[in-house]
């Protein structure tokens, strides 16, 4: 397989769990939710027309509304190859963490305190 | 949706531009969403805060995604660039030797010119220094020399509010010192006003600087020269004895004096009041010039009013003088003054030719590049075909070949820096200078560099660039496209061009190669061969004849005699010269010298008439002259000996006729001369002939016997031959560099016709091979495939000769005595070039030749 790199990983499992409304503005509200820090619009344009180049997403126009100020909405879809994709990462992180002892970060810090 | 919570029009725009590729309506459409809900929380200017900030904060990832694309295209260029280069190894290697070679040359040639430029460019008064010239009218034309009167210097200073101040400065020839038990013999000694340290910039390192020279008996001495005196020692206060009679003490260190002045090296400087000791200097005499005289004009002075003003300033003070001043920039002295010594061609027109030279030679540099570069890319039409279909648009085609070719240059600049590092120590040997690198590393020149390269990438890749990128991709992959055939007119051009620049720098080359060669074995009316030269000064004048009477008991001397002038330039002369019948309007100037009973013996000069001078004749010592052929012929009587003559205040009668000899260097032509006897007063130059065996053993035993008489002045001589060489330096110097440029020039164009006919060759291989197979002869097929290439040379030849012609003549006209423009040299030069284009084509044949037809034909 090849490996997304982290932001373009972070963007297809916004596209999939945002579904129908995954357009730009949804998509990085999502992201900087997830991560806790402001993501700029570049910083998604950029990734997210490359997983589109790749084939792993794929867009469509919608109706503009007028607080677009007339402009239409850029709706993201997954792929089949997209889904794949996810689906291998997801893999990837569900065996990489099978049988590796347990442990939590904020225990350990409580700990130390 | 109101009005008011659209984002601001400028925001927009900045945005469109932000976002190259990204910037269509969707995306706009997201800010404004985002920007219409800040708005309605938080109000219209915090949110064209944000969206600003936002805009910002986009950048950074656009500007690494754009890069990265490029950075993808770049790649594959830079592939493509490195397999061609390595396919076309042959090609690749030409072309970036030869503009490498073509660089090395033009970069070696711009420092030259530089430190041409450079002379007496450091002195902070620079602009408003000035040389005092003179005019000194006679019958044979205006005698232009920089010698001038004592009493002219002050003389401007009062008369001219404009000139600031003046100072004086006097060369002296070897001057014995001696401090303590050391001895050396100064030939760098120079006697100058205080002034001169403040008008010229000379720095000193130690002591009390320029002002010492207002109290007598104080000498300044420069850095090298006390070293090698004084070793570690502290020089000031150390006293040195000058000539064996005056005692100075060293009052100052100045620096080295830099080589690149017009002003003679010199290392020790002794006060003004050091020519009062002198009973031959006359300090109000307007009629001996003898000292150099600079002058510092007002901040607000014109140079060209001054001139005006000071013309007449000698013939106001000494009536009856016809004799002219002018000032001349200091910074013109080395390259543009008419006042020197040889009348040859000036420095700047050196610099002339030798730019001219640089531009042939990056030219043919860069013809070879265009050339091969074109011819190759022929054989890209199919990758540019490819490119075109898989969507490549004329502007990257072009950024492609424009950025290989590039590419290729920088990658020889880089090569030609490097070697010019390396080769620098030995062409400074060469030119005599001390150029170092550091010259080119100033703002001008690197734009130049930078100018030159990009100038030869554009002009070589402009072609490809600009003429493959209109192939249409359906020509090119049916074949439709002429290979080479559409264009090879351009080339054909190109290839002539070069050729001629060739043949021209040939013929240049040995032009000047055979003139100088001609001055070194003239026959120069006197022999110069095994002929020792010794200066001598007022002390050691006296002890001439015992130092002539020893040298003559050892037996491989064959002769001494001594002369008031140096025998390669006579430089006396004057005007106040009468004979029985001369046309008292006439104003003559001659020549004169004053020699020993012996000089015609040793110097070999014959007389064609009368009687050589001769101590049986007791009026001979004051009252007999031998006068040149020229000064006979005017003189208009049927025989001058035994005519009445008047020359260097004395009377007497011509004695006998000289057969015309050189007495300067060939540059002028021999005028006339009159030689009388002089006495111990006036030998400043001892001439010794010797045996030609075992020189150096002679050398010693001179050494010796010198020892003898002078225990404390060291034995300084020089050959009379090197010395008449040195009247040539400069332009062997340059002979000997137009010659290496010429070869240089040679071997590019012969690198790029190299290249050419094996790339015809590589283009005509099957029609070779066929020939081949149906029976062809070697012989045969050089004649087919040289054809081409020997009427391009015949046409190069033919434009190259008459130019050549023309140019050569007109350097030829600078010397007196100079080779005719024989033919031999055009037909040499032709057979030459004719000669290598022949061998590149046999030499690339053979290599197809020993090849098997099959190997080339089995492809289709």
């Amino acid at each position: 397989m090849k490996f997304l790199s982290r932001p373009e990983e972070l963007l297809l499992h916004a596209v999939w769990e945002l579904q129908e409304d995954a357009y730009c503005v949804s998509i990085r509200k999502h992201v900087s939710k997830l991560t806790g820090k402001t993501w700029s619009f570049g910083a998604i344009y950029v990734p997210l027309h490359r997983l589109e180049k790749k084939g792993l997403v794929k867009s469509y126009l919608v109706d503009p509304i007028p607080v677009r100020g007339g402009k239409s909405r850029r709706i993201y879809k997954m792929t089949p190859p997209g889904l794949k994709a996810l689906d291998e990462v997801r893999k990837l992180h569900d065996s990489m963490w099978t049988g590796v002892p347990e442990f939590s970060s904020e225990k350990k810090a409580s700990n130390e305190s | 949706m109101s009005r008011k919570n659209k984002p601001a029009k400028f925001l927009v725009w900045m945005l469109r531009r932000v976002l190259p590729g990204y910037a269509d309506d969707t995306n706009i459409g997201d800010f404004e969403e985002e920007y219409a809900q800040i708005a309605a929380n938080r109000g219209r200017p915090f949110a064209n805060f944000w969206l600003a900030l936002n805009i910002l904060k986009s950048v950074p990832p656009f500007v690494a995604d754009a890069i990265r694309f490029k950075l993808v295209m770049f790649k594959n260029y830079a592939l493509i660039t490195w397999r061609n280069m390595r396919r076309h190894k042959t090609y690749s290697f030409i072309n970036i030797t030869g503009l490498a070679v073509g660089l090395i040359c033009c970069l070696l040639i711009t420092l030259w010119i530089l430190d041409e430029h450079s002379y007496d460019r450091f002195h902070e008064n620079r602009d408003r220094l000035y040389r005092v010239v003179v005019n000194l009218p006679s019958s044979r034309g205006i005698r232009k020399i920089v010698a001038t009167p004592p009493p002219l210097g002050q003389v401007l200073k009062n008369d001219f509010p404009e000139i600031v101040e003046t100072t004086r400065l006097s060369y002296w020839g070897s001057v014995p010192l001696r401090s303590g038990n050391k001895s050396f013999n100064e030939t760098n000694m120079i006697v100058v006003e205080p002034s001169f340290f403040d008008l010229f910039t000379f720095p000193f390192i130690k002591g009390e600087g320029a002002a010492s020279l207002n109290t007598p008996n104080s000498a300044l001495i420069s850095e090298r020269r006390a070293e090698s005196f004084f070793g570690n020692e502290d020089p000031i206060g150390k006293i040195i004895q000058v000539d064996s009679r005056f005692e100075y003490t060293v009052r100052g260190v100045f620096q080295d004096i830099p080589y690149n002045t017009h002003i003679r090296q010199f290392d020790f400087v002794l006060p003004w009041s050091h020519l009062n000791h002198m009973n031959w200097y006359e300090p109000n005499s307007w009629g001996m010039n003898s000292y150099r005289t600079y002058v510092l004009l007002g901040e607000k002075a014109s140079f060209f009013e001054v001139n005006q003003k000071i013309k007449k300033i000698i013939q106001q003070y000494s009536p009856g003088a016809k004799t002219e001043i002018l000032l001349e920039p200091i910074s013109d002295i080395h390259l543009r003054s008419h006042y020197r010594l040889s009348p040859g061609l000036r420095g700047i027109d050196y610099v002339y030719i030798f730019s001219i030279v640089a531009v042939f030679i990056l030219l043919i540099a860069c013809f070879n590049f265009m050339n091969l570069t074109t011819a190759i890319s022929f054989n890209r039409a199919k990758e540019i075909g490819m490119r075109k279909t898989l969507g490549a648009t004329r502007r990257h085609m072009i950024v492609q070949f424009l950025g290989e070719s590039m590419f290729v240059t920088f990658l020889a600049l880089g090569l030609a820096l490097v070697i010019i590092c390396l080769i620098l120590p030995e062409f400074n040997k060469f030119t005599g200078k001390q150029i170092t690198i550091r010259s080119l590393f100033n703002w001008q020149a690197i734009i130049g560099l930078v100018g030159i390269n990009l100038f030869a990438a554009c002009v070589a890749g402009s072609y490809p660039a600009l003429f493959l990128s209109s192939f249409r991709p359906v020509h090119v992959f049916k074949n439709v496209l002429q290979k080479g055939k559409k264009k090879s007119g351009f080339r054909r051009i190109l290839v002539i061009l070069q050729f001629s620049i060739s043949v021209i720098l040939i013929i240049g080359a040995i032009v000047v190669y055979s003139q100088l060669d001609y001055v070194r074995n003239r026959k120069i009316g006197w022999e110069r061969e095994n002929l020792i030269g010794i200066s001598l000064s007022k002390e050691m004048k006296k002890s001439y004849d015992i130092l002539r009477t020893e040298l003559l008991k050892h037996p491989r001397i064959l002769n001494v005699t001594a002369a008031y002038s140096d025998p390669t330039s006579f430089e006396t002369s004057s005007s106040s010269v009468n004979w029985e019948g001369k046309n008292p309007e006439e104003i003559v100037h001659v020549t004169g010298n004053l020699v020993d009973y012996d000089f015609l013996d040793t110097l070999n000069i014959e007389l064609a008439e009368g009687r050589p001078f001769s101590k049986k004749y007791s009026t001979d010592a004051t009252q007999a002259f031998l006068i040149n052929e020229t000064l006979a012929g005017m003189m208009e009587a049927e025989s001058p000996v035994g005519a009445k003559f008047s020359f260097f205040g004395r009377e007497g009668r011509v004695i006998g006729v000289m057969k015309d000899f050189h007495f300067h260097s060939l540059h002028s032509g021999i005028g006339p001369l009159a030689m009388g006897i002089g006495s111990e007063d006036y030998w400043n130059h001892v001439l010794i002939k010797i045996h030609q065996d075992s020189i150096p053993m002679t050398l010693t035993d001179i050494n010796k016997i010198w020892k003898n008489i002078f225990p404390h002045i060291p034995f300084a001589f020089r050959f009379m031959e090197e010395q008449y060489e040195r009247h040539y330096k400069p332009e062997m110097r340059m002979g000997k560099l137009i010659n290496v440029f010429a070869g240089l020039a040679v071997f590019i164009a012969c690198l790029g016709l190299i290249g050419l006919t094996s790339f015809a060759i590589e283009q005509r291989k099957k029609e070779i091979c066929i020939r081949k197979v149906l029976g062809a002869s070697p012989g045969n097929m050089i004649l087919i495939l040289g054809k081409e290439f020997m009427l391009w040379v015949l046409i190069a030849n033919v434009i190259a000769w008459p130019l050549a012609y023309f140019v050569m003549s007109g350097w030829l006209r600078n010397f007196a005595y100079k080779i005719g423009m024989r033919l031999e040299i055009f037909v040499f030069s032709s057979f030459l070039a004719f000669a290598v284009a022949i061998s590149a084509v046999i030499f690339q044949f053979l290599r197809e030749a020993t090849s098997n037809p099959v190997d080339s034909l089995r492809y289709e």
